[in-house]
């Protein structure tokens, strides 16, 4: 398996093949840049559109862990970094099998007491295997900004400082991704040290790729179901349906085995597409049947 | 990476700046690294690298793009001018069909090393695009509309120097001298002895008033520079040297520099083109105990019992704060008073907890906030006001 440090486009691009991601030129060179610089990936974009998705393929592509740390509001530092099992300390000075205060054989305060949280597994496990992991901290922008600031201090020295062990860090840091949907903005000091990279919504061509490659749906029929999301992406929906929308109606569509898309079928799926029930109100008949012609356009012209 | 090349980078993110785009303090240097990390240096891996490392919002990605057309003329070699602000750039019609040259950009990797683009990694040292970048970090991370303004030597600055000055020429040093606040026992008793027991006027003595003079320590780390108006920063550095006395300025982040030359001109801009030429680097982690042990280990002399020792920092150490601690309390032994400017003080919701801090916390006399010329002003009024206290603390901590 290729080093990351190694890397090249070609490589990065043979394992997005193998992973049937299909990525833009800029996504490859951005991706091609993270791996080689050691910078940690900042991605945003809308829900669905394959932030999440990138890192899984990086490690899956080269052969490495992916270390995943979903973010919420509240996240705190004992969630992210690490915690003692007091339960377990406990249980073994009870035992006096351990000591609190070290001075027998076993502290509770050794390695076996510890429990890894991603940040800390992440670079524990760093310097194992032929290529660091690659750790995915999801949904930044859902953290507050307390954990923002933990944040910028990890990824500054990719070393975290366990009092009573000592000082965790990597010789080989993690390949860090982040992603964000835009809820809130990120600060600029956490921006300033990753690579940024913006996921738009796919064209028509590349989405077909997609769903071709991701599902068992008629070729015809793909090209008809990328055609209406394409087409409703221009609608203003309250949340516009993104890729992983679009995979998850071709593989409703593939499981009822629709060789055909009319109207009634897509009225009937369209809760695959659409998660607001304002959006599934705004889009009726007229709407369902406009967005059918405006797909078979696109799939004349392409 | 060829000057020509290097020029150019800045230039594009100067111009981006222009243009309302929020290029980070160190763009143009990650963006440097960036290219030389690329194996194929054509048009569009040139623009994927370059977004990727000067771009950090959607909104930008337009006024990215119509400029990065004007880079590339300009990087092939013809003399394309960038737009105003509307984003629309110009291209000369000696460049016409530059733009569009294929080809490939030459980069000498040894050359984007830390260090190599003229000192872009700060974002600060330029007058021009540097300090514009280094005044759009705000004082709690997030982001807010600030100054765009280049180094200029402020008035607002050099006044509250001036009033910082004479706040600590006025306290009192370690030294006696005569004077009416407290008996001086000890001359009273010799001049006792001398004169067989006869009684005398009794001596009185008071603390010695001296010129404001010491030694100046300035992070100029990440973290710190995130949050410190570069402007002010340089104005304080410049006023400070020509006001005070005999006091050299220290630069350190992981390191020590001595940079008093750089400040030895006539106006805070020189001085920002001064550190530019000599490539001071900043916005590198912190190391505050290293440094000073530094200074302990290469020139003690440095720091007398008449100096007040000036240290802007946030205190987040990257180091042991064992050696941290050790540094500040001789530091503390040695000066005649330690003062404590932390950028971050300035936002009312911080507290002394990093353990850099709190390591310094007991050997320093008075902690203030200074994250531009007004937190100055105020440190000097309650300098002047008060003496050095630690209040910025107890307010944070109450």
């Amino acid at each position: 398996m290729t080093a990351f440090a190694d890397a090249t486009e070609a490589d990065v691009r043979a394992a997005f093949d193998e992973q049937d991601y299909v990525a833009g030129d800029d996504v490859v060179t951005t991706a091609l840049l993270a791996l080689r610089l050691g910078k940690p990936l900042l991605v945003e974009g809308a829900p669905g559109a394959g932030k999440t998705e990138l890192a899984k393929t990086l490690a899956r592509g080269f052969g490495t862990d992916l270390v995943r740390l979903q973010c919420y509001e509240g996240l705190s530092a004992e969630n992210a970094l690490y915690e003692w099992n007091y339960t377990k300390q406990l249980l073994a000075v009870e035992g006096e099998d351990a000591s609190v205060d070290g001075n027998g054989d076993h502290s509770v305060f050794d390695e076996e007491f510890l429990l890894e949280r991603p940040l800390l597994r992440a670079l524990a496990d760093a310097d194992d295997g032929e290529n660091p992991p690659v750790l995915l901290i999801d949904e930044v922008d859902r953290a507050d900004e307390a954990f923002e600031a933990l944040l910028l201090e990890v990824l500054s020295d990719f070393q975290i400082s366990v009092p009573e062990l000592g000082t965790v860090s990597a010789e080989r840091p993690p390949i860090v991704v982040l992603t964000s949907n835009r809820t809130r903005a990120l600060s600029d000091a956490l921006k300033r040290r990753c690579l940024y990279l913006h996921v738009e919504p796919p064209s028509f061509e590349r989405e077909l790729e997609i769903v071709e490659r991701k599902s068992a749906l008629d070729t015809d029929v793909a090209a008809e179901v990328c055609g209406v999301v394409q087409a409703l992406r221009e609608r203003a929906l309250r949340k516009r349906p993104g890729v992983a929308e679009t995979l998850d109606w071709a593989d409703a569509l593939a499981a009822l085995g629709s060789e055909t898309l009319d109207a009634t079928t897509v009225e009937r799926t369209l809760g695959c597409l659409l998660k607001d029930a304002t959006d599934v109100e705004e889009i009726d008949a007229d709407a369902i049947e406009s967005a059918l012609a405006d797909a078979r356009a696109e799939t004349r012209t392409a | 990476m060829d000057d020509h090349l290097r020029r150019e980078l800045v230039r594009f993110a100067a111009a981006l700046r222009e243009g309302g785009v929020a290029v980070p303090g160190d763009g143009a240097l990650a963006a440097a690294d960036a290219l030389a990390a690329l194996d194929d240096r054509g048009r569009e891996g040139v623009r994927a690298a370059l977004r990727a490392t000067l771009c950090t919002r959607p909104a930008d990605e337009g006024a990215f793009d119509s400029r990065f057309e004007t880079f590339w003329a300009r990087v092939r070699g013809g003399d394309a001018t960038y737009g105003g602000d509307d984003g629309i750039p110009t291209l000369d019609t000696g460049a016409e069909g530059a733009a569009d040259a294929p080809g490939q950009m030459i980069v000498d990797e040894a050359a984007a090393a830390p260090g190599g683009a003229s000192g872009e990694r700060a974002g600060g040292v330029g007058p021009s695009e540097s300090e514009r970048a280094g005044s759009q970090y705000s004082a709690d991370g997030a982001s807010e509309p600030v100054s765009l303004g280049g180094v200029r030597g402020d008035d607002a600055i050099d006044d509250a120097v001036a009033t910082f000055t004479e706040a600590v020429a006025s306290l009192p040093g370690r030294r006696w001298e005569g004077g009416d606040d407290t008996p001086d026992v000890r001359r009273a008793l010799r001049r006792g002895v001398a004169t067989g027991g006869v009684p005398l006027p009794l001596p009185e003595r008071e603390r010695e008033r001296t010129a404001a003079r010491g030694i100046v320590f300035v992070d100029v780390s990440g973290s710190v520079l995130d949050r410190l108006d570069r402007d002010a920063l340089l104005g304080f550095c410049h006023a400070v040297r020509k006001r005070w006395r005999r006091t050299p300025i220290y630069f350190f982040d992981t390191a020590l520099r001595d940079v008093s030359g750089a400040f030895d001109v006539p106006a805070p801009a020189a001085a920002a083109e001064v550190l530019e030429a000599t490539r001071v680097e900043w916005g590198g982690g912190t190391r505050i105990g290293d440094a000073l042990a530094a200074l302990h280990r290469e020139h003690p002399e440095r720091v007398g019992r008449r100096d007040t020792v000036v240290v802007v920092s946030d205190g987040i150490e990257r180091g042991g704060t064992d050696v941290l601690r050790e540094q500040a309390a001789w530091l503390s032994r040695r000066a005649g008073r330690v003062l404590w400017l932390n950028p971050l003080a300035a936002d009312e919701r911080w507290t002394p907890s990093a353990p850099g801090m709190r390591a310094v916390l007991p050997f320093v006399d008075g902690l203030y906030a200074f994250a531009d010329a007004a937190d100055l002003a105020d440190a000097a009024d309650d300098l002047a006001l008060r003496g050095p206290t630690l209040r910025a603390v107890e307010g944070a901590e109450a």
